[in-house]
C-alpha cells in the first residue's frame, strides 16, 4: 500500500513557521565574518600587522556584536526550538552547538579581558600557558561551533512522515 | 534542503566574503612594510673603514661581531625602549633598571674610555663599534657610531642592552665573542599598540619571545657572545689574536657547566648569594624563578654612598625612572652584588714555619662561587689582591703586603695581584684601557678557576727578639678600577673604593713554638 505522505504541516507539533528572524540571520553573517577574519589572525595576520591590527580590531567589534545579538535571541530561541524539536539527536546537536558558542564566546570574552582592563587604567594579563589554553580553545571553538551550525541548519528536526505514520499504527 | 538553511546560507557566504573583503582592504590601505630596516646607503655619511668581508659584503658594525637578522641597519623609531616595555612588564624592568645592563652604554667611566680611545685614531669614533656592540648596541644598528651622527637619538639606544637586544636574538657565538650576536630587531619585532598587543599576545610573545629566541637567550652560549673579548688588529695594534675577556670559556672549562649551572641560574638568581651558597652545599636545583638584575661584581655603580656623583657616574636617570625610584632600586641591587661578591671567595692559611729567622706562611685564595675565574672579565681594570698583616703580641706591624692608600687611591706596587696587563707595541704597560693602543695582554697572576686556589706563600725575616703569639690578619680586595684610570680617563678626584671580598685572622702557631 502506497500510503500517502502527508505534508510537512501536518507533521505532529511541527512549528508552524520556520524560524526566520532577522536577528537570526545577521548572527549567521556576524558568525560568519568571525570566522573569516579570526582565521586571518590565527594563520595569515602575523605577516603583516599593519593590516592584521585593522582585522583583529573588526573581529573584536564584530565579536562584542555577535555576543550582544546572541545573548538577546538566544533564549527565546531554545524555547521555541525545544517545542519543535521531534528528534533527540537533533536537540542533542543543538544543545551541543549552544555549548560550543559558550565555550567560543567565553573564550574570546577572557581574551579581551586585559584589553578591558586597560582601558580601564589597570595593567593585568594572562599568563603565557593561560593565553595559549585560551587561544586554543577559542579556535577549535570557532571550528567546531561551524560545523554544528551548518548541522543545525541542514539537520532535519522533525521526524519522516512514515516514522509518524508507523507510530500512529503502533 | 532545510529552509533554515536556504535562509541561512546567503548570510553566512556574504559573511564570509565580506570578512574576505574586509582583509584584501586592510591589506591595501596597510600593505605589509617594505624590507624592513634601513639601508647602509641611506644613512648619510657612514663611514666604512675597515671594507668588506672576504665575500665583498659592507660590515656597517665591524669591528663588533653584532649583526641583524636581515643585514640592515635599524629604524630607531620602531624599537621599543624599554619604559615602554615597563608599561606592561613592570616589574622586570625594576628589575633590569638598576642593572649594569641598562647603563652599559651610559655609564660615565665606560664612556669616558671610550671618548678616550677615540681620541686615539683617525677612525676612533668608527673603531669605537667594537665597544658599542657590546655595550649600546641599539646606537651601532642605527648607524649612530660614527663620525657624523646623521641618525637622530631614541630612548631605546641610550638604555644599553635594552630589552629588545637580547629579546630579539636568533643566534651568538660564545667563542667568537666581540658581541657575536645576530638579532632580530628588524624583522621579528611587531608594532601593535598596547591595547592590541594585550588582544593578541601570542603575536607580541612570537616576536619577542621565540622559542628559538627564548633557548638561545636562557643558554650560556648568549650570554659568552659579549662575555667574551678578544683584540685583533681591526680595533688593537696587536698583531696576534688577544684574549682579554674569556669568561664564558673559564666557565665552559668548570665544574660549574659539567653540571648545567648557567650563567643565568646565578646572575639572574632573586637572590644570586642565596643561590651560590645552595650551589656549594652541592643543590644544583635551578632558581625559582629569573630575575632580570643581572647581578654582577661592579659593586662601584651601586654605592649610594657617592651620592650625586653615582647618578652622574651611572649617567643620569634612564628613561621611565623617578629619582627616588631610582635610588631605591640601586640601593636593593647594591645590597645583592656586595652579598655576591662575599659568596665567592675564601682564605685558609695553609702552612707557617719559623726557621733561620725567616717567617714563612702559604694562604690558599679561593674561588669558592664564582663559575668562572676569580676576578673575571676585562680585568686590566677589575682586579684583586691580598692583603697580609703579621702582628706581635704587642700589636706591632711585623710585615705588611697589600696596603691600600685610601687617600691617594693606590695599592702596594709590591702586593700580589690578580690583574692582566694591557701592553703597547713597546710592551709598556697601558694601566687606562686604551685598548686601540695595546698590542699585547699580559697576566700579572691569572684569575683563579671556578672552584680553584692559588696559593700564595710568604717568606719575611723576623728579629730575634720578637713576642709572640703572632697573628695574622689577611683581607681579599677587589676594586672595579685603577686609580690611574679614574685620573686619567675620568679626570675627577675619586679614589674609587675597594671591595673586601674575604678577610680573616690567624695565630701564627708555628712561630709561637719557635720564638726563642
Amino acid at each position: 500500500m502506497n500510503a500517502p505522505l502527508p505534508l510537512e504541516s501536518t507533521v505532529r507539533n511541527a512549528p508552524a513557521t520556520p524560524t526566520k528572524s532577522r536577528t537570526s540571520l545577521l548572527i549567521s553573517l556576524l558568525f560568519a565574518g568571525l570566522l573569516g577574519t579570526g582565521l586571518h589572525l590565527e594563520w595569515l595576520a602575523g605577516r603583516n600587522w599593519n593590516s592584521g591590527e585593522i582585522v583583529l580590531l573588526a573581529h573584536l567589534l564584530l565579536g562584542l556584536m555577535f555576543a550582544a545579538l546572541l545573548a538577546g535571541w538566544i533564549g527565546q530561541h531554545v524555547r521555541s526550538g525545544l517545542r519543535s524539536s521531534q528528534r533527540p539527536a537533533f536537540t542533542w546537536l543543538s544543545w551541543l552547538l549552544l555549548g560550543k558558542c559558550v565555550l567560543l564566546l567565553l573564550g574570546g570574552v577572557l581574551m579581551i579581558l586585559p584589553v578591558a582592563l586597560y582601558l580601564s587604567g589597570v595593567i593585568w594579563f594572562w599568563s603565557f600557558e593561560t593565553t595559549e589554553l585560551l587561544a586554543f580553545l577559542h579556535l577549535w571553538a570557532a571550528y567546531l561551533a561551524g560545523i554544528g551550525l551548518l548541522a543545525h541548519l541542514l539537520l532535519r528536526h522533525w521526524r519522516h512522515a512514515t516514522l509518524t505514520h508507523k507510530e500512529a499504527q503502533a | 534542503m532545510k529552509s533554515q538553511f536556504k535562509n541561512n546560507a546567503p548570510w553566512l557566504i556574504l559573511g564570509l566574503l565580506a570578512s574576505i573583503g574586509l582583509i584584501l582592504a586592510a591589506e591595501w590601505l596597510r600593505p605589509a612594510a617594505d624590507e624592513p630596516g634601513v639601508d647602509l646607503a641611506d644613512i648619510p655619511f657612514y663611514q666604512l673603514p675597515f671594507g668588506p668581508d672576504a665575500e665583498g659584503k659592507p660590515r656597517p658594525f665591524w669591528p663588533s661581531r653584532l649583526q641583524t637578522e636581515n643585514g640592515r641597519l635599524i629604524e630607531p623609531k620602531t624599537i621599543q625602549s624599554a619604559a615602554a616595555c615597563a608599561e606592561c612588564h613592570q616589574r622586570e624592568f625594576d628589575e633590569w633598571a638598576p642593572s649594569l645592563h641598562a647603563i652599559a652604554g651610559r655609564d660615565v667611566i665606560y664612556e669616558k674610555a671610550v671618548e678616550a680611545n677615540e681620541d686615539l685614531h683617525r677612525d676612533g669614533v668608527e673603531k669605537a663599534r667594537f665597544c658599542e656592540g657590546c655595550h649600546a648596541p641599539g646606537e651601532v644598528l642605527a648607524g649612530r657610531t660614527n663620525r657624523f651622527k646623521s641618525v637622530m637619538p631614541s630612548d631605546a639606544e641610550t638604555e644599553g642592552l635594552t630589552c629588545v637586544m637580547c629579546h630579539t636574538a636568533t643566534h651568538a657565538d660564545p667563542l667568537e665573542g666581540n658581541g657575536a650576536l645576530t638579532l632580530a630587531v628588524n624583522t621579528g619585532v611587531d608594532q601593535l599598540s598596547n591595547p592590541m598587543i594585550l588582544a593578541a599576545p601570542r603575536d607580541h610573545s612570537r616576536a619577542f619571545g621565540a622559542t628559538k629566541t627564548n633557548d638561545l637567550i636562557a643558554s650560556a652560549d648568549f650570554c659568552g657572545a659579549c662575555h667574551t673579548e678578544n683584540y685583533d688588529s681591526s680595533m688593537s695594534k696587536a698583531v696576534s689574536r688577544q684574549h682579554v675577556q674569556s669568561t664564558f670559556v673559564e666557565w665552559r672549562d668548570s665544574w660549574y657547566a659539567r653540571n648545567d649551572v648557567t650563567c643565568q641560574d646565578c646572575h639572574m638568581a632573586p637572590d644570586p648569594a642565596a643561590y651560590v651558597r645552595q650551589i656549594r652545599t652541592g643543590n644544583l636545583a635551578n632558581p625559582e624563578h629569573y630575575a632580570h638584575n643581572f647581578v654582577g661584581s661592579n659593586y662601584l655603580m651601586f654605592d649610594t654612598a657617592l651620592g650625586s656623583n653615582l647618578t652622574y657616574l651611572r649617567g643620569g636617570l634612564l628613561p621611565g625612572l623617578t629619582d627616588s625610584k631610582n635610588t631605591q632600586l640601586i640601593e636593593r641591587q647594591g645590597q645583592a652584588t656586595r652579598e655576591l661578591l662575599r659568596a665567592a671567595a675564601g682564605l685558609e692559611l695553609r702552612d707557617s714555619s719559623l726557621n733561620d729567622g725567616q717567617l714563612r706562611f702559604s694562604i690558599a685564595v679561593q674561588n669558592l662561587g664564582a663559575g668562572h675565574n676569580l676576578p673575571t672579565g676585562v680585568i686590566d681594570q677589575k682586579h684583586m689582591w691580598l692583603e697580609v698583616i703579621v702582628r706581635d703580641a704587642d700589636g706591632k706591624t711585623l710585615y705588611h703586603s697589600g696596603a691600600f692608600d685610601q687617600v691617594r687611591g693606590e695599592t702596594d706596587p709590591d702586593a700580589v695581584i690578580w690583574r692582566e696587563d694591557f701592553r703597547d707595541a713597546q710592551g709598556q704597560r697601558i694601566p687606562d684601557h686604551l685598548t686601540f693602543n695595546t698590542a699585547q695582554i699580559t697576566h700579572l697572576r691569572p684569575g683563579i678557576p671556578a672552584k680553584g686556589e692559588d696559593l700564595v706563600s710568604y717568606q719575611t725575616p723576623l728579629a730575634a727578639d720578637v713576642r709572640g703569639p703572632l697573628s695574622l690578619e689577611t683581607h681579599l680586595w677587589y676594586r672595579v678600577a685603577t686609580q690611574e684610570f679614574a685620573y686619567n680617563t675620568l679626570k675627577i678626584d675619586l679614589v674609587i673604593p675597594p671591595f673586601e671580598l674575604a678577610a680573616a685572622t690567624y695565630s701564627l702557631n708555628g712561630a709561637n713554638e719557635t720564638q726563642p
